[in-house]
């Protein structure tokens, strides 16, 4: 045994004598993330495809058409039109707020859609829920999509900002991310606070 | 601004590297924006812009210290382009696959 390999059973021990614990092996599904590790080709898959499928049924949209981008191209969301109901409203909250756990999780590709729509949570009009209603159709479609960790090395940062193009408050959304082995392992998409010039 | 907010991330994930992996070395940092990439490379000395606040030094001051390594990207090869705006699908699923999410295959 080597000594690094000894201090981990050593450690495992003090963990498992100071708290209630036990051995499960491998994980594959944990806090929501579904893990699946390949030794052989020394690459780690993590996706969330159980909460999709929940997130789905519960939202009634099981059924719905496929989209495969979850905003269309160019789109942009203003405080315009018809207000929704206390009931939708509602809906519309428990929704972003779904989909933003997910782009906070696993799936930046939706943080950017979900970023858009969490603007207007305080009210909300028929045109942001469906927008919101089609990135879980775009969801539905990309549902085993997986970050894929493998045995590329070196992080990689990418920064970039739109230049203030929300025409109604005239803020700049600034969006970076970082890929270590392969894929992301952080990101965000942020309006900045200041007016930029 | 988005520069600086990279960099705040950059520098903890760099310090985070080096504590778990004792690898040090700066932290690649692409850009699709030359004159923003022209101020981070400038000598604070010999400053031209008037307008500079802290975030601006602060991302010079890595880039200076060799923390962030600041190189430009074509703007088709930047991936965050898919944090800023709604792209069209092909740019987007590009941005994805760049990023490491792909289709699972069990």
């Amino acid at each position: 045994m080597g000594e690094t390999e000894a201090a981990a059973v050593s450690a495992k021990t003090a963990i498992m004598t100071a708290f209630k614990a036990r051995e499960m092996g491998e994980p594959t599904f944990f806090l929501g993330l579904h893990v699946e590790r390949d030794a052989a080709s020394g690459t780690i898959k993590v996706s969330q495809r159980q909460y999709v499928h929940t997130l789905l049924g519960s939202f009634g949209l099981g059924q719905a058409s496929p989209v495969h981008l979850p905003m269309s191209a160019g789109t942009r969301l203003t405080k315009d039109g018809a207000p929704l109901s206390e009931e939708l409203h509602q809906t519309y909250q428990e929704l972003v707020g779904a989909l933003l756990y997910l782009a906070a999780a696993i799936r930046f590709d939706i943080s950017f859609a979900g970023g858009q729509l969490s603007r207007h949570v305080a009210s909300p009009t028929t045109e942001h829920l469906a927008a919101a209603k089609r990135v879980l159709r775009y969801l539905k479609v990309t549902s085993t999509l997986a970050l894929t960790y493998g045995t590329a090395t070196g992080l990689n940062g990418y920064s970039d900002a739109d230049n203030a193009a929300d025409t109604e408050t005239r803020r700049s959304t600034t969006g970076y991310l970082f890929n270590m082995h392969g894929a992301a392992i952080s990101w965000t998409s942020n309006r900045q606070a200041p007016d930029s010039l | 601004m988005a520069g600086a907010m990279a960099s705040r991330e950059a520098v903890w994930l760099r310090r985070l590297l080096i504590d778990l992996t004792g690898i040090e070395e700066p932290v690649a940092m692409r850009v699709d924006n030359r004159s923003a990439l022209a101020l981070m490379h400038i000598d604070v000395s010999s400053q031209p812009a008037t307008h500079s606040d802290v975030a601006f030094h602060f991302v010079r001051e890595k880039v200076a210290a060799k923390m962030n390594d600041a190189t430009y990207v074509p703007t088709g090869d930047m991936v965050a382009d898919m944090l800023t705006k709604a792209l069209p699908i092909a740019a987007f699923t590009a941005c994805r696959e760049a990023a490491g999410l792909t289709e699972l295959t069990l």
